[in-house]
């Protein structure tokens, strides 16, 4: 038929298109009308899609919490073995909180902050204990990382929620813009947290463990000797050099005390210790390769800087130098089961540490090599 | 005209759908590498709750040496390799 058996149905659109057309009058009547609703309330409909949209991630994050909560519940009552019903005292533990120590004179804030850690860990774990009777102590540390897991989950929910029925009483587009723009990272943590609480539950090491893999090897097959709260040290010899391997006392999800290990063994050592290396996960960039060994300064320790207070302290009291060996990873490969390219560089990270040993450290020297990370999955 | 600017809005569209990232999530699996202390054989299996790096497991099918849990990790689901 070709296009120019369609010619009387174009005809009759263009006679419908018309200047003085009923079409055209109707078309620039909606137009006109439109123009009108977004001129005024262009800002209000922005807004409304863009609640629609975080409602849908927020939904989302809502599941995750509660099956984050499902999964606790369902390994405390396989691995705990509780008599009675553990689901109140875990509902309670997810609002668990802890009120930081007033910084208004910042003098011996480290030492107060420390105090309400060790008081925080204390509690909760007691409160594990209570609903876990059955369970070993790898198992309740295990358990304790899984709870702190699916708090934060219930934290970043709530959080989000709170922001969003913000946005949506107040209707106010920036505040709704803000928390749409921080949405991608939001989930991100959110998934994030999910795969470290599946990998708590089932005592999977996790990525952030990288630096007690790496101290567990070192020291494999030597006999280990407590130093600190859950902190444990092996003494082994590197060509002639005394080395200290000290990390978290595995396989239960542990980060122990590496500060209080350290302190510990310079004083046993009367302060002759020639360096301190310390071996952890780094933060990578974005286009920076997962994996990817760095050598650097400083003491390598995260948390709250409690115990990268404590060894900065004794290495300046003692002038130790303090160096550092990073693996590169990402917050969610962090809290996630170790991928393989994290476990591949183990090997490579006591290589250099081997090496630093021996090309700066004299013979007789002594070294301490700190592991630190949480030691989940990780014996010794 | 109209057909023309039809044509343009749909062409649009599928330029903005092929232009948009996909991610789609890949799934993994927790694998556990076992390793004789003796003759250096190589096992690997798919993670049980329980295994822990360092762990001493059943005896080695070769040479009968203790099988020791060396690596424990994540790969995407379907990668056969040692």
């Amino acid at each position: 038929m070709g296009l120019r058996g369609y010619g009387w149905m174009f005809g009759g659109v263009g006679q419908l298109f018309q200047q003085g057309g009923l079409l055209n009058t109707v078309v620039q009547l909606i137009f006109t009308i439109a123009f009108i609703v977004f001129l005024f309330y262009g800002q209000q409909i922005q807004s409304l899609m863009t609640l629609k949209k975080i409602e849908g991630s927020l939904e989302k994050i809502r599941r995750m919490r509660d099956e984050g909560r499902a999964i606790a519940l369902e390994t405390i009552k396989e691995v705990g073995k509780p008599d009675r019903d553990p689901a109140p005292k875990l509902d309670s533990l997810l609002e668990y909180f802890m009120i930081d120590p007033v910084d208004l004179d910042p003098a011996g804030i480290v030492w107060k902050l420390e105090h309400l850690m060790n008081v925080r860990e204390e509690r909760f774990r007691q409160e594990i204990r209570e609903i876990s009777p059955k369970a070993s102590e790898s198992e309740l540390h295990n358990l304790e990382n899984m709870v702190e897991a699916a708090m934060a989950l219930n934290s970043i929910y709530k959080i989000t929620r709170h922001y969003y029925l913000l946005g949506k009483k107040t209707m106010s587009l920036y505040t709704i813009l803000q928390l749409q723009m921080l949405m991608p990272t939001i989930m991100k943590y959110a998934n994030a947290y999910m795969n470290a609480l599946k990998a708590f539950s089932k005592g999977v090491p996790i990525g952030d463990g990288i630096g007690a893999l790496v101290a567990a090897k070192l020291a494999n097959g030597e006999s280990w000797r407590r130093v600190a709260k859950d902190t444990i040290a092996a003494k082994i010899d590197v060509d002639g050099r005394t080395v200290y391997v000290v990390k978290a006392e595995g396989p239960g999800g542990n980060v122990g005390k590496p500060g209080d290990a350290v302190l510990r063994i310079i004083e046993e050592e009367g302060g002759r210790v020639s360096s301190i290396i310390m071996v952890d996960a780094a933060l990578k960039l974005e286009g920076e390769k997962t994996g990817d060994v760095a050598e650097g300064i400083g003491a390598a320790i995260g948390g709250v800087g409690v115990e990268r207070y404590k060894i900065e302290e004794m290495a300046l009291k003692y002038k130790i130098p303090t160096n550092a060996i990073v693996i590169k990873e990402d917050l969610s490969e962090a809290i996630s089961p170790m991928k393989e390219e994290i476990a591949n560089a183990a090997d490579r990270v006591i290589e250099a540490i081997k090496r630093f040993i021996t090309d700066r450290v004299e013979k007789g020297g002594v070294v301490i090599v700190a592991g630190v990370g949480n030691t989940i999955g990780i014996g010794q | 005209m109209m057909l023309l600017g039809l044509l343009m809005a749909a062409l649009l569209f599928f330029l903005f759908k092929m232009l948009m990232p996909t991610s789609k999530p890949q799934e993994s699996e927790i694998v556990t590498v076992l390793e004789c202390a003796k003759c250096k054989l190589k096992e690997i299996r798919m993670f049980k709750r329980g295994d822990y790096v360092f762990k001493e497991e059943g005896p080695c099918k070769r040479c009968g040496g203790p099988m020791v849990i060396t690596k424990i990790f994540a790969r995407i689901k379907g990668k056969v390799r040692l």
